[in-house]
């Protein structure tokens, strides 16, 4: 059911659907002091960062390393953020460059590790994050990609079009109101069912 | 009414909020953890659905990043990444938060600006601490400290302007220190880890 | 009797001893680094560069310009902070943006000072051991590698590496009492020009509404070096007193006495305080990045000793501190 073909997202592309407004008022909070409004941004980007990371640091745990740093960065660097990028460009800016810093300091060239984007090789590596001291077994993230999938194939036609329009094409509500000749309300609506379906389903296996 | 507030929830992550809603929304979330968990669990979705999900545990990197900004010692992490064994030099050093890395630096940071609000460096003669641009502005996040970018003793930064002009082979890095905004300045016990000889007796010729 | 053969393999041993002894001298370190401290100064170049401390790093950027020997630099963080330093004609800025804050002080000219030091003097000989590295690349230049090992625990040691065409070093490495890299600064891209434009100095940042701090314009005065004063009583070898000065330093009332002692190589600089000056200095340690300081009280006043020396060398010499008797 699920569209083969991903998409990697740049700052520009697609999920910069608005105006960056939900962005922009975590980072205000995050300016006065509300440490869990960065967290709500770490949810949103780690994956992303991290990804982004891997194309230039392709140990996994290194990867990590790095992203973690990039992330602290940007909290400390959080007071002078004013808005005139939005804020995963500038996010996106701070980890290349942590990125490369880390790659110079470690003696490699960050060239040599740019990577042709449409290399499926990198969703191969981004998998294999593996922390060792998990046991052997269905890890939590399999099982949770499960459950999202098999709630997805139960989905309602109309549900489910909606959702993957928004989150894999990362369409904006208007482009799927287009292009399912509906209200841009119905589509809020479909995609805010489509997720309580979906999020029924997982509510168990998280806590 | 929560139904109403996951609706908000959901649009909000597919930024379709406009911005007074959002601030709303964004201000909700701190005082109410079934709006913050629903957020946190329709990203996981999105993130499921587009096969992004870290294996094996997907809020490993978000739990590092959470324990660091609260300097809990389980992100400490020892410097396998660092290209140099500086730990080991750090290790001469006598503060315990120095040399563990980047979550106690930021827990340094904190202390410092604590210590920091204490301190009553008055600078160019001026009555109002210049430190005192670090206190938290929002009293509703009293739990929370700002940790900012701190700010070196002032003193400090103004010996080293004046000896970045002599310093020559090292005036680069003397002003990269100055300049740069990770290693917060440390200051520590008069205590030696390991005591040394005094140099040699050499009367000062000129 | 000499057999000729013998004979003329020793005379061209002799003589491919002394061709390698000219190819050697031309190659000397002592020559590198003196070209490197010259370069460093009077080149005009721009550039990018990553500064490491340990696990830390953070991009630079960093212009240089030489108009007809006044030097001016700006030192901008790449990173999130934006940070800069500005050197001018006559003072040096340190523009903190998160803060809003500029702070200003007097350059002592040191240029004439400067250059009454030596880019490399033989006194360094007995501290230090020289050794050229082989070459390599940094930035995508040939550079060759110069190793200065000290011969003591008093210093630090440092691995250069010079672009061959112009002896800038394209990467640094500050080497501790161990051998193990306290600091980097490496290069990324530079570029080095016949001129350099003086907008390139101006900050990017709008400091429009920012608190400005600056000292009391006072007049930086040259002690003379005679005048009694506190004066460290032991100094590691070599050091010596390079210059002395009083100026207006900011956050003290009253004229600060900033010593430097250099063995031409590591820089020491001692500032001691007027006793009206009612400072909060905290007696020990303190460090930023691989600058270490040392303070402690003197009769009421304070006196700090700071430089890129090993923690026990600014503290001997902190503790040494005596008056001397003229």
């Amino acid at each position: 059911m699920r569209s083969t073909e991903r998409r990697l997202t740049e700052p520009g592309e697609a999920q910069k659907s608005g105006s960056g407004a939900s962005d922009l008022a975590l980072i205000k909070r995050v300016q006065q002091g509300d440490k869990s409004a960065f967290d709500l941004l770490v949810v949103k980007y780690q994956h992303k960062i991290l990804k982004l990371i891997m194309r230039y640091v392709r140990d996994p745990s290194e990867a990590m390393d790095v992203a973690q740093e990039a992330f602290l960065k940007a909290y400390r660097a959080a007071p002078s953020f004013r808005g005139e990028s939005a804020f995963y460009t500038w996010l996106y800016r701070i980890a290349i460059n942590t990125a490369k810093n880390y790659l110079v300091a470690a003696g490699r060239r960050p060239t040599q590790f740019e990577v042709d984007l449409q290399d499926p090789e990198q969703y191969e590596s981004f998998a294999k994050l593996r922390d060792l001291d998990t046991p052997e077994g269905l890890a939590l993230s399999d099982e949770i990609r499960d459950a999202v999938n098999g709630a997805i194939a139960d989905l309602p036609d109309d549900l489910r079009t909606a959702i993957l329009l928004r989150e894999i094409e990362g369409m904006s509500y208007e482009e799927i109101a287009q292009t399912m000749e509906c209200p841009v309300g119905t589509v809020r609506s479909r995609i805010f069912r489509a997720r309580e379906a979906i999020d029924k389903r997982i509510g168990a296996l998280l806590q | 009414m929560s139904e109403q507030i996951h609706d908000q929830v959901s649009a909000f992550i597919d930024d379709e909020l406009s911005a007074e809603e959002c601030a709303f929304l964004v201000r909700r979330f701190e005082r109410d953890p079934e709006s913050r968990n629903k957020l946190v669990r329709y990203s996981l979705i999105g993130s499921a659905l587009r096969g992004e999900l870290l294996q094996p545990d997907p809020d490993m990197l978000r739990r590092r990043i959470q324990d660091a900004l609260n300097g809990s010692p389980s992100a400490i992490k020892p410097a396998a990444s660092a290209p140099q064994p500086r730990a080991a030099a750090n290790a001469r050093w006598a503060s315990p938060a120095v040399g563990l890395g980047l979550a106690a630096s930021v827990a340094v940071a904190a202390l410092f600006t604590l210590k920091a609000m204490n301190e009553t460096d008055a600078v160019g003669g001026s009555a109002t601490p210049v430190l005192s641009t670090i206190v938290p502005a929002d009293s509703s996040s009293s739990q929370d400290t700002r940790v900012v970018t701190p700010l070196p003793p002032i003193r400090l930064t103004n010996y080293l302007l004046h000896h970045g002009e002599y310093a020559r082979m090292s005036r680069t890095s003397v002003h990269s220190n100055v300049v740069g905004s990770m290693e917060p300045p440390v200051v520590m016990d008069a205590v030696m880890v390991d005591d040394a000889p005094p140099p040699q007796t050499e009367p000062e010729v000129r | 009797m000499i057999p000729h053969g013998t004979a003329w393999a020793r005379l061209s041993c002799a003589l491919f001893a002394l061709v390698t002894l000219d190819a050697a001298a031309q190659d000397a370190p002592q020559e590198w680094l003196e070209r490197m401290n010259r370069a460093i100064e009077e080149l005009n170049y721009e550039g990018t560069f990553v500064h490491v401390l340990g696990n830390h790093s953070e991009t630079m950027h960093i212009v240089h310009r030489n108009d007809n020997g006044r030097i001016s630099e700006r030192l901008s963080s790449r990173d999130g902070v934006g940070r800069e330093i500005i050197r001018e004609e006559d003072i040096v800025k340190f523009i903190l943006p998160e803060q809003r804050l500029v702070l200003v002080e007097a350059r002592t000219d040191a240029s004439e000072l400067r250059s009454a030091l030596p880019g490399y003097c033989v006194e360094l000989e007995p501290h230090y051991e020289f050794r050229m590295g082989a070459g390599t690349r940094v930035a995508d230049r040939p550079v060759n590698v110069v190793s200065i090992k000290p011969k003591d625990e008093y210093r630090y040691g440092y691995t250069l590496y010079l672009d061959r065409e112009t002896a800038m070093p394209l990467k640094s490495l500050l080497l501790n009492e161990r051998g193990e890299i306290i600091e980097q600064i490496v290069f990324t891209e530079i570029r080095i020009s016949d001129a350099i434009s003086p907008s390139a100095l101006q900050s990017a940042i709008d400091t429009q509404g920012f608190e400005l701090l600056e000292p009391e314009r006072q007049r930086t005065e040259e002690i003379p070096l005679s005048a009694p004063e506190w004066r460290p009583s032991m100094l590691p070898p070599g050091f010596r007193l390079s210059a002395a000065t009083q100026s207006a330093i900011g956050g003290s009332d009253y004229p600060v006495s900033h010593l430097v002692y250099s063995d031409c190589l590591a820089t020491v600089s001692v500032f001691i305080e007027d006793p009206k000056t009612d400072t909060d200095v905290s007696e020990g340690f303190s460090s930023l990045g691989s600058t270490n300081a040392y303070s402690r009280k003197l009769n009421g006043r304070s006196a700090t000793v700071v430089g890129e020396v090993p923690r026990q060398t600014v503290r001997s010499i902190a503790l040494s501190l005596s008056l001397t008797a003229e």
